[in-house]
């Protein structure tokens, strides 16, 4: 009964998260590569690499040769496929037979039922339908797992009639609403899936909404494919088992503790440390979550989730609003993820943009738009200044760059000269300049 | 509950299924077939040779099968079976429902669902210790529009170009583009509703059949959206994405070469995530990656190929190259000005 059913499934997600994402984003890793890179024993990697090739569809696979060596990858173009195949990763963690038979025998004697039962109720139940041996599960266990529906599933709710704790099939959230307001919500959340964090849990509303929809109001909606996606990266599935326990962290106000195994050159800067976690910040452009915490110093920190292993929710709390006003002093102007922890002042980016002629007009709005809070001067119709208060403005040279040859620096002048430096070596790199 | 958690396991889902479709008896070939569907290519389960199809059809003794149906006359039922309901009711987790929390706090949302729903889901959802707020979550790197959305008026449009594409009807539409041209009454088949994660903005994908091409329009600029009436196209949603992949796709990748310094793999190989690539080692920190684009996307890989600075090249194709190396001459002229 307690052996794992599937060898493809595996019991913690932080087995394939990092491979996983070594061959999601790069792709060029051989498994000799990915060996190399702390995943493990050639042996582990193999496994691995085998268990994605289960979970993610064929369409997106792609083996390729790099002389001997084989690379795994996957890929996708963002037309063609709108459906985030990452997910299903998610859907493959390991059980024994006895999670399997004890979550539905105690679903479908409470839905058959369908009326309060005590434990010592669906327990004679489980026994005079010859379901249960207590030879292989124990009393003790059943009540584990009906706790664990209740609880933790939330589909089973639990009232008491006296002493006792009767257990029910809990209410349908969605009983108000008729098949059209349903239909409504469903391609609404078919959109949103995406959109609000944590993904993997929009997806998983979703399934659950087509099978409400088909067994609960007898309606199977046509999957259209009705939406599309511009700057969706599918990565940040990868880490959202941390994002999920940071957001919890956060509203239940308690302090967390980042945790890092790997041996490799990451920044370990207060890992182990007891810390608070304020906000979360997620990076439209690359995809990537941060997480903005105090030390017990009072000083804000910024750490990646991509390069914690795990992290470890404390009980013990904190006082939120004490920071409200110290988050907002250290990241209001941050134009990434840089804090502002010193009494030394803000830097101002002063910049002047050109364009060609006013049909380009609309690049000055959309560098508007991606600045944010800034000041701007029209110098002439097609000449404007822009002027920028952030907490280090080396955070903003990705963004400079993108607009070179409408943009330039007018100070800081060691800015200035950076991005001058960075078009010289590039026209060097291309050999137009030596 | 966790987000990695057993009863999410497709397996499980795959049982519910069945249970439910069992309610009037289901063939074994019908079941079968839902488990062909659904399970992974290894069927063997433990050491013992046992497959997850032979447990749920009752094939092996009474402790080794799941023992979930039974056979009655040729028929699988499910083995506790109402007549008056399903096996198993459809219920949210906890989990589910405060992600549903989180989403309809978003305004616009809000608007899609319409305030009736709304408070009906409000209601429902009063008890959730769990709330699942966004608000913990900022962005960066995201543009803020200059202009208020009508969102009443962005869900009117919204539901009228999802009928469209849903039931395949063309739609008439008037729309103002971004350098004021007026055009009016436009007829077009709606493809897909796109969401922007970075501007937070709304577009149509639609072939107009005016035109005779694949365009993209936005919600807020538009001044009139409805279904045409009357109006038969034999142009399917299918083959206008088909074509749209024949005709726009990047016939040769733009091709670069990668040197890993300062983070600049890991911050190239993220923002080209959404692209279908291929990559390969050339030697130590050093690497080369196709990148396949739509021709109406060259100018977004292009801008993110120079926000990347000295760290990348273009090695082909040769007209990329020069675009590239025009833009940087004019960068450093401009600079050195």
């Amino acid at each position: 009964m307690g052996i794992s059913i599937f060898p493809d499934f595996i019991k913690h997600y932080d087995l394939i998260r990092s491979i996983l994402r070594d061959v999601f984003l790069y792709g060029c890793f051989s498994k000799g590569d990915l060996e190399s890179k702390n995943h493990g024993s050639s042996r582990k990697v193999s496994y691995e690499m085998r268990r994605i090739k289960q979970y993610i569809e064929k369409d997106f696979i792609k083996i390729d040769k790099d002389g001997k060596n084989k690379l795994l990858s996957l890929s996708y173009d963002d037309i063609s496929n709108t459906k985030n195949f990452l997910v299903n990763t998610y859907l493959s963690k390991s059980f024994t037979k006895a999670d399997i038979i004890l979550y539905y025998y105690l679903l479908l004697i409470l839905n058959y039922k369908n009326k309060p039962m005590a434990f010592s109720d669906i327990e004679n139940e489980l026994v005079s339908e010859e379901l249960i041996d207590y030879g292989n599960i124990s009393s003790k266990t059943i009540e584990r797992k009906l706790n664990e529906l209740a609880n933790s599933m939330e589909i089973v709710s639990v009232k008491k009639n006296g002493r006792v704790k009767e257990y029910y099939i809990s209410e349908d959230i969605l009983k108000e609403l008729d098949n059209e307001e349903i239909l409504k919500l469903y391609n609404i959340v078919d959109l949103y899936k995406n959109i609000i964090f944590p993904n993997v849990s929009g997806h998983y509303f979703f399934d659950t909404l087509r099978d409400y929809l088909e067994f609960e109001r007898n309606v199977i909606p046509k999957d259209k494919n009705c939406f599309q996606y511009k700057n969706l990266h599918f990565h940040p599935i990868i880490e959202e088992e941390l994002i999920l326990k940071v957001m919890r962290a956060i509203e239940n106000r308690n302090e967390i503790r980042f945790k890092n195994d790997c041996k490799t050159t990451r920044v370990k800067m207060y890992d182990n440390e007891v810390i608070r976690p304020f906000k979360l910040r997620y990076d439209v452009e690359c995809g990537r979550f941060y997480v903005f915490s105090f030390t017990s110093t009072g000083r804000c920190i910024s750490a990646r989730l991509d390069r914690k292993d795990d992290i470890e929710v404390l009980k013990t709390r904190f006082n939120y609003e004490e920071y409200e006003e110290k988050y907002k002093l250290a990241m209001e102007k941050s134009f990434s993820s840089v804090p502002h922890n010193t009494d030394t002042p803000y830097e101002e980016v002063e910049f002047e943009v050109n364009i060609d002629s006013l049909n380009e007009y609309y690049i000055v709005e959309k560098i508007k738009g991606e600045l944010g809070d800034c000041t701007f001067e029209k110098i002439s119709d097609t000449k404007y200044l822009f002027k920028k208060i952030v907490n280090d403005s080396c955070e903003m040279i990705p963004w400079i760059r993108k607009y070179g040859g409408y943009l330039k620096v007018i100070s800081p002048r060691y800015l200035h000269k950076k991005i001058k430096k960075d078009w010289e070596d590039m026209l060097n790199n291309y050999g137009v300049i030596s | 509950m966790e987000l990695f958690h057993e009863y999410k396991n497709k397996y499980f889902h795959l049982v519910f299924r069945i249970l439910n479709l069992a309610k009037n008896g289901l063939y074994k070939d019908e079941i079968i077939r839902l488990i062909e569907d659904e399970e992974y290519d290894e069927k063997v389960i433990g050491k013992d040779f046992k497959t997850f199809e032979g447990m749920i059809l009752n094939q092996y003794g009474k402790e080794d099968n799941f023992n979930f149906l039974e056979e009655r006359e040729g028929k699988y039922y499910s083995i506790l079976n109402s007549e008056d309901s399903i096996p198993l009711k459809v219920r949210f987790s906890k989990l589910e429902k405060s992600w549903l929390n989180g989403m309809i706090k978003e305004p616009v949302v809000q608007a899609l669902l319409g305030k009736e729903t709304l408070k009906k889901l409000e209601t429902a959802l009063t008890d959730m210790k769990e709330k699942g707020s966004n608000q913990i979550i900022e962005f960066t790197n995201k543009v803020q529009n200059g202009f208020d959305i009508d969102l009443e008026k962005l869900s009117k449009d919204f539901y009228t170009i999802l009928e469209g594409i849903i039931n395949e009807k063309p739609i008439l539409y008037s729309n103002v583009d971004k350098n004021g041209n007026e055009y009016n009454n436009q007829l077009a088949i709606p493809i897909r509703i796109e969401y922007s994660l970075k501007d937070d903005k709304f577009r149509a994908s639609l072939y107009s059949l005016d035109e005779k091409r694949s365009i993209l329009v936005n919600l807020h600029t538009l001044k009139e959206v409805k279904i045409a009436k009357n109006v038969d196209s034999n142009i399917k949603r299918k083959d206008v994405l088909k074509k749209l992949k024949e005709k726009k796709y990047s016939e040769v990748p733009i091709t670069i070469e990668l040197e890993d310094i300062r983070g600049a793999m890991e911050r190239c190989f993220m923002s080209f995530s959404s692209f279908e690539r291929n990559s390969r080692t050339i030697s130590k920190n050093k690497y080369e990656i196709d990148i396949y684009y739509y021709t109406f996307e060259e100018d977004e890989v292009i801008r993110k190929i120079m926000s990347l600075g000295p760290y990348v090249k273009v090695k082909a194709p040769n007209r990329v190259r020069e675009i590239i190396i025009d833009k940087i001459k004019r960068a450093f002229m401009y600079e050195t000005t």
